[in-house]
């Protein structure tokens, strides 16, 4: 009896340990939920699946070459405050070109090298819109992103990502754009 | 006898927990303080009246941390659309405690916002001037004066 429980208590620790280590699986179903949930502009649902201590560094070049390109380093609160604020848009799409799952030697966290071109609308700086549809242009986002997933409270999440940004400008009747919301 | 060392070790490990976990947030008594410089007046306005005429309070994003014993530093930070994409503007204000006042000593921000303590407190006090937010007590009495301090 002692022998079974003995027995038993081994198997389930081992299991216990398998259930902090990542499957490569998992990982790509973590990241195609992650890009449907983005598809909805729901912040709320896209802010859940970043860590408590996720960062992002983005590298922005814009339309225009002749300018310099934006860099800045933004913390889960401020990436919530801005997915928010897309709540806002009508018109989004996003395609992933590419994915790379690898992962780490202790399953504990993953790197995903993901390629994707987002295409919204493009309102300009100093212009305040009066709609969702008052805009000439989409701009079409072109990224490298590099994320770091890993599990916290037992889900999986973002850790970090290291986005490298390409914008460019096209006439918003030249590309078809889905409606959301 | 199970039952009194159970209760001692729930006992134990909370107060363990709450000594290694530090609050995320500056107590009342300290935000309740009166803002002001250093060798300056009083504002007449609490540090948390301040805060909440700017905004800051609820669901904005904004840290605090505690980098001494009476001293905590706050930072706000958004993004800002320029022609050369999202640019990151913050500005991190640091507060000292001092007797029955709190000071605005240091301040660290992006390009375009106030880099001096005067100039970032004189941005800070404009909303509680212009919503005639509720002053301190001591400035309840009609004779009191603070800095910049408008009465209603």
């Amino acid at each position: 009896m002692r022998y079974l429980l003995a027995c038993s208590l081994l198997v389930a620790s081992a299991a216990l340990a398998g259930c902090g280590k990542l499957k490569e699986r998992d990982v790509r179903e973590f990241i195609d939920r992650a890009d449907a949930t983005a598809r909805t502009l729901y912040a709320p649902h896209i802010c859940e699946l970043r860590g408590k201590d996720f960062t992002l560094h983005l590298k922005f070049q814009a339309d225009d070459t002749r300018l310099p390109p934006s860099e800045l380093d933004i913390n889960r609160k401020t990436f919530c405050m801005e997915a928010a604020k897309n709540a806002w848009l009508r018109n989004y799409k996003l395609e992933r070109k590419s994915l790379e799952v690898e992962l780490a030697a202790d399953r504990k966290t993953a790197r995903v090298t993901a390629e994707y071109e987002e295409t919204l609308p493009y309102f300009e700086p100093d212009v305040r819109p009066a709609s969702p549809f008052d805009f000439r242009q989409y701009q079409v986002l072109s990224s490298r992103d590099d994320s770091i997933v890993g599990l916290e409270g037992g889900d999986v999440v973002f850790l970090s990502t290291n986005a490298d940004v390409q914008q460019r400008l096209v006439d918003k009747h030249d590309v078809d754009v889905p409606v959301v919301n | 006898m199970a039952g009194p060392a159970m209760l001692l070790l729930v006992v134990l490990a909370f107060t363990g927990y709450r000594m290694m976990h530090k609050p995320h947030e500056p107590p009342r008594d300290f935000t309740d303080l009166e803002l002001s410089l250093p060798g300056e007046d009083g504002s007449c306005y609490a540090l948390g009246t301040t805060l909440v005429a700017n905004g800051l309070f609820g669901q904005t994003p904004r840290t605090w941390k505690s980098t001494g014993e009476n001293e905590w530093q706050l930072t706000v930070e958004r993004l800002i659309q320029a022609y050369n994409g999202p640019a990151r503007e913050f500005s991190t204000w640091t507060f000292e405690k001092h007797g029955k006042a709190v000071e605005l000593t240091k301040v660290e921000s992006s390009e375009g916002r106030p880099q001096e303590p005067r100039a970032a407190l004189d941005e800070l006090l404009r909303a509680p001037n212009a919503y005639h937010s509720t002053p301190v007590d001591r400035c309840k009495d009609p004779g009191t004066t603070g800095y910049h301090f408008k009465r209603k």
